[in-house]
């Protein structure tokens, strides 16, 4: 059987090496990018099940590439962002433009594999 | 009580406060689902964000780019609430703090300084933390 694949974009390479760790142990796929750059290129020719997102990342926001993957990409794949400022409009907009989900910072690992799954089966019922 | 009594009572809480240990990897560790491999692998990667922020923020300093060091520090944020590094973590939330209200580049140039002089001793202290653990282990 295929693995999911998953995106993940954050900067904070420590967070990414501990979240990569994690999800890759619960059997996905992980691909970790680390700026808007990489995620864009990586989008042109791969497709994940799901993208989980830092809100604060250089070149392209978190918010920025929920507009990009609904209206360019035309895609509904499942997004998570994630972010350690709670600024409400952030999130509402976030949400507004088509994301699923959003996890503050410090993230527990097992609450952000749960929150995955959830996604992705929602996507699937 | 006396200045002088007062003066010692300081002196002896500041002790206290520099002796009292400042990093604990325990939680890190649970995390790392107890493999210590990828908590070494973690604190390479702190030890660098940290030289990478220092740098960074030296630079910035010179520019005066007040919302390139708020970027920074916010960055440094979460690296350092992973780590439960909260002495290095109170002073990036008050730099950033700093950027984002009255922008006063002489407390800012304060508050870097704290935090190199605060580092070396966090450094010692992840090292001796993380050997520890690994023996813990062995």
């Amino acid at each position: 059987m295929n693995k999911r694949k998953i995106l993940l974009a954050e900067d904070d390479e420590m967070l990414g090496s501990l979240l990569t760790y994690w999800l890759e142990k619960e059997g996905y796929d992980v691909a970790l990018k680390s700026n808007g750059q990489e995620v864009k290129k990586y989008l042109e020719i791969e497709m994940p099940d799901t993208i989980i997102s830092d809100i604060m990342m250089p070149y392209l926001s978190g918010i920025e590439l929920v507009d990009f993957v609904r209206n360019d990409l035309k895609s509904n794949l499942p997004i998570l962002l994630i972010s350690a400022a709670s600024n409400d409009e952030n999130i509402l907009n976030a949400f507004e433009l088509g994301a699923n989900d959003f996890l503050s910072k410090p993230i527990s690992p097992p609450e952000l594999l749960v929150r995955v799954a959830r996604v992705m089966n929602q996507m699937t019922v | 009580m006396d200045i002088e009594t007062k003066t010692e009572v300081v002196k002896k809480k500041g002790k206290e406060f520099d002796t009292h240990p400042k990093v604990n990897l325990t939680c890190i560790l649970e995390e790392c689902m107890g493999q210590v491999v990828l908590l070494e692998e973690l604190v390479r990667l702190f030890k660098q964000n940290i030289l990478e922020f220092l740098g960074n923020i030296r630079v910035r300093l010179q520019a005066q780019d007040y919302q390139g060091i708020a970027f920074a520090c916010h960055k440094i944020k979460s690296c350092l609430r992973m780590m439960q590094i909260h002495s290095l973590l109170e002073i990036a939330e008050q730099m950033e703090r700093v950027c984002k209200t009255d922008k006063d580049l002489k407390h800012l140039e304060f508050l870097y300084t704290q935090f190199l002089e605060e580092y070396p001793g966090i450094d010692e202290q992840v090292d001796s933390e993380l050997l520890a653990l690994k023996n813990n282990q062995s």
